[in-house]
């Protein structure tokens, strides 16, 4: 009976000082990477710095929850991946630093923002996509860049997209179609009824916002809304996937930002500085994202985006309206994230 | 997934004293204060926690409104209709696999008794979610029968050829899911009633003339009610609050169809939409079935003593079942086998192919992957759950000895509490420290720590250990203990050098229960894991909620590979190790 308490003291005693010796070194990022492209993306930072980068896989939206819920006692460090609607909510939550980055000022014109809390790191279009398997058994009409077409009855139940209030990825397609609607003249009632008739065509709200592209990838369902990043490494693995930039196209980039009191400040910055170099910005390109900085080729293959076709949309007014915008959608869709 | 409930304890002896025992036992009376601490801190004030949250209005007065919220909203309603249909049919239909696995078993001459007994035992140590998983990867729309039933369609020339396919999304997968994963559960319940079952009475009926079928149902069929009743109540309680078939299958059309289910919603609502208030409410509210159905069940069960008939005479052999019969209930058995081993294969199949459904080259990077990703995972899940385990049948047995062999007066009201995490659904123990723990209510903060996920691990398996050692220590003569005392043992001496070593086996039994659960458990940990402490469990899980099946299937072969190797390496040391009691 001693013994055996002796085992279990000496074993927490362990995974205690386990505990605070990883403490020290390490930088706690939440991203919606996998964690497959978060080791390769830090591998050369870890091996200069020393600093292990540790990744919780998790939804932007989910991530903001938890920031919110930690804000007391924050657990993680940096937050990559964040809209600058998103950041901006944030910050006026007082959730994350006004950190810029060294090299931000490398960063092209049309990626720029005033605001020193937002810096943009990478960028994907917002596309849709279809397994042509799925589609040609089905007998289903291919996407056409046109959203219109998208309420096609054929369509029904053949969607998949995720769900705005778990994934950033489905607010920032939400915006988009309300914009679309409303910067041809619509009001944003009628933006809603589109929204309205594309949801009925829509299968499943997925919680993550990069499951879709993994559910087209593997045939579950015909045609996917979501990030091209996740497309384009579907592609990689030889799934039978193709690509509609629609017009117009959600194509923002994402930031990332330094948690305002995380455990590990200083690491968190230094990662922020290292996503800048030339090295971090072609490691994105090898994962689908396009750099943000100039001199660095676009995903060998990927698609094409005229800058003409991409939406302009008041990231503020975006974020002003997120638990507006997101309560509508309920009412409109009453569609769970599943 | 759990296993029956061992019987409940006898009343307590009067003790009769001399000085007051608290001061004659210091050992008893400081262990009595520590459980009850232990209970206090651990059971009530999580529970408590819970329900302030839930009443707690954001300007820091009180308030119902979420709960009227609830009931008058269609998709809350429906969200509970959704849960106790699901449950209540999934329930229904274990009870009849169970049923006819041990009819083959215990009462028909088939061939592979062995094997089908054993192979029935394995969904109870995978993850529940694993299995709706496997379905996935059979059943999905992409899924293996699936793709050949499509082609089947179009050699048929269909005018649609997906005509033929059964698609797992929907009510029918959850009920599938959870079936499977509880049907082992009714079978060990049958079978042990079948065993105990007085053969005579049924040999009467067929002396008098009764045929097969109506002695099977006017005299088994009735004998085994209470059994049938209590193992329902058990699955439909394990079914309320499940989580993870729910979440990756209900992604089709349930009943309600514009609703999902209760410990999902509860998730969502917490992890998803950060209402601690809602999430809270639904936890709740999903904490009444569930103890309504145990304290029916226990009721049940203490009744059931004085009916069932006991004791095994001899000379009688039970009733020969015609061929016919036996015949179905191989098939049945067979066909119930089969499908378990393919979706264990197909998990391997899964973990060693490239690209499930495109491109099946034998690879091993996805295991290469898993472990660069979730090595520490897979630790923290070993070391956590093994020594979960022994704290947790460490303290259920000597909270059993306590309750059973030194009890003080409100020895009962304590028994009771210390089962209450048996009954409380996974969702309500992981929440309830989520907010005990983590700063919204009272000061102790153990978020993101081990401590957290520990605590709620050994709280929530003790009750099985308690009751587990309750049983064996009835079977125990407490003259053995009442000799060593007159020979001068001390209480504490005499329960770890003459019970203890008595009660291994029992001890073995809760350790590898509490061992199973807490590797596979998410539903509580879900809200406990941090950055720094996170499980293989929930790896696994976001990994199948992200698509990413090849990792996925790695990840579950580590874990039943893991689990599988602890529970030889215990069932190896048990035969001599537990010897380590003794010095």
């Amino acid at each position: 009976m001693r013994k055996l308490m002796l085992i279990l003291a000496a074993m927490f005693l362990l995974t205690a000082q386990d505990q605070t010796a990883a403490e020290a070194q390490d930088v706690i990022v939440y991203s919606p990477f996998n964690d497959e492209f978060m080791q390769a993306l830090s591998r050369p930072f870890t091996q200069e710095s020393g600093i292990r980068i540790r990744n919780i896989v998790i939804s932007t939206g989910e991530s903001l929850s938890r920031l919110r819920a930690e804000a007391q006692r924050p657990q993680a460090d940096f937050w990559l991946s964040v809209r600058p609607a998103i950041l901006a909510q944030a910050h006026s939550d007082g959730l994350i630093e006004a950190y810029e980055p060294q090299g931000s000022e490398t960063i092209l014109q049309a990626y720029q923002y005033p605001e020193p809390y937002i810096t943009a790191v990478g960028t994907y279009p917002l596309v849709f996509f279809y397994n042509t398997r799925a589609v040609s058994r089905a007998g289903l009409p291919t996407p056409s860049p046109d959203w219109d077409d998208m309420l096609n009855p054929a369509l029904a139940g053949q969607i998949v997209m995720p769900h705005p209030a778990t994934s950033g990825t489905a607010y920032a397609a939400i915006t988009t179609m309300l914009q679309r609607v409303m910067q041809n003249g619509g009001t944003e009632e009628q933006g809603w009824e589109f929204i309205r008739d594309f949801s009925r065509n829509v299968a499943q709200f997925t919680r993550s916002g990069r499951a879709p592209q993994s559910l087209v990838a593997a045939g579950e369902y015909p045609i996917g809304v979501g990030f091209y990043d996740a497309v384009w490494q579907a592609q990689q693995e030889g799934f039978p996937i193709e690509v509609v930039v629609p017009n117009p196209v959600f194509a923002e980039p994402y930031g990332a930002a330094v948690v305002n009191d995380g455990p590990n400040v200083a690491g968190a910055r230094a990662f922020f500085d290292y996503l800048l170099t030339p090295q971090a910005q072609s490691i994105l390109t090898r994962f689908g994202n396009y750099p943000v900085i100039a001199g660095i080729n676009p995903p060998e293959g990927g698609v094409v985006v005229p800058s003409e076709q991409v939406v302009s949309i008041d990231f503020r007014w975006s974020a002003d309206n997120r638990r507006r915008i997101l309560d509508t959608f309920q009412e409109v869709t009453r569609a769970e994230p599943h | 997934m759990s296993a029956p409930h061992p019987p409940t304890m006898t009343a307590p002896r009067p003790p009769r004293l001399t000085r007051p025992r608290i001061f004659r036992e210091p050992t008893s009376t400081l262990t009595f204060a520590a459980l009850i601490v232990i209970i206090l801190g651990l059971v009530l004030y999580p529970a408590t926690s819970l329900l302030i949250e839930s009443i707690r209005a954001e300007d820091g007065g009180w308030t119902l409104a979420r709960y009227q919220l609830f009931f008058s909203s269609t998709y809350f309603r429906h969200t509970l209709y959704n849960t106790l249909l699901i449950a209540g049919i999934a329930a229904f239909l274990a009870q009849i696999l169970g049923f006819f696995f041990a009819y083959g078993v215990v009462r028909c001459a088939i061939p592979g008794k062995t094997i089908f007994s054993a192979i029935v035992l394995l969904p109870m140590l995978l993850p529940a979610f694993l299995i709706a998983f496997a379905l996935i990867l059979l059943l999905g729309r992409n899924g293996l029968i699936n793709r050949g039933l499509f082609q089947v369609g179009e050699w048929l020339q269909l005018a649609d050829p997906s005509a033929l396919q059964w698609v797992i999304f929907g009510s029918h997968g959850v009920i599938l899911a959870q079936t499977l994963t509880f049907f082992p559960l009714a079978f060990l319940v049958y079978s042990a009633a079948l065993t105990a079952m007085d053969p005579r009475l049924e040999e009467a009926a067929r002396d008098m003339g009764a045929s097969y079928w109506y002695t099977l149902t006017r005299v088994t069929l009735p004998l085994l009610a209470p059994a049938a009743f209590s193992s329902t109540l058990l699955v439909f309680m394990f079914n309320v609050s499940s989580f993870g078939a729910p979440a990756l299958l209900s992604g089709g059309r349930l009943f309600f169809p514009d609703a999902t289910m209760l410990a999902p919603e509860a998730i969502i609502q917490i992890l998803g939409m950060f209402d601690w208030g809602m999430g809270t409410t639904i936890a709740v509210i999903l904490i009444v079935p569930s103890l309504l159905v145990y304290f029916l069940g226990e009721h049940y069960l203490k009744r059931r003593s004085y009916i069932t008939v006991t004791g095994n005479p001899s000379g009688s052999s039970p009733m020969p079942v015609p061929k016919g019969v036996q015949r179905l209930v191989f098939g049945v058995c067979l066909a119930i086998t089969l499908f378990i081993i393919c979706i264990l294969v197909v998990i391997l199949l899964g973990a060693f192919t490239r690209t499930w459904g495109v491109n099946y080259d034998l690879t091993l990077r996805h295991f290469h992957t898993a472990l660069r990703a979730s090595s520490e995972s897979i630790t923290n899940s070993l070391v956590l759950a093994v020594g979960g385990a022994l704290a947790a049948a460490t303290f259920g047995t000597i909270a059993a000895y306590l309750y059973n062999r030194r009890p003080f007066p409100g020895v009962n009201i304590l028994d009771f509490f210390s089962m209450l995490p048996y009954a409380l659904p996974g969702v309500v123990m992981g929440l309830g420290f989520a907010v005990a723990f983590g700063g919204r209510i009272g000061f102790l903060v153990l978020t993101g720590t081990w401590a957290i996920i520990f605590l709620n691990h050994i709280i929530r398996r003790m009750p099985f250990a308690l009751r587990n050692a309750a049983g064996a220590l009835k079977q125990i003569d407490p003259a053995l203990e009442e000799a060593a005392a007159d020979l001068g043992a001390r209480p504490a001496y005499n329960f770890v050098r003459v019970t203890l070593p008595l009660l291994r086996a029992s001890f073995l039994g809760a350790f590898v229960f509490g061992f199973i659960n807490m590797m596979t458990d998410i539903t509580a940990v879900i809200f406990l894991v941090s950055p720094r402490w996170r499980l293989l469990s929930i790896d696994l899980f976001n990994a199948i909620d992200a698509g990413r099946l090849g990792v996925a299937a790695a990840l579950s072969t580590i874990m039943i590979a893991s689990t599988f190797l602890v529970l030889a390496l215990a069932w190896k040391l048990s035969g001599r190790g537990l010897d380590f009691f003794k010095k």
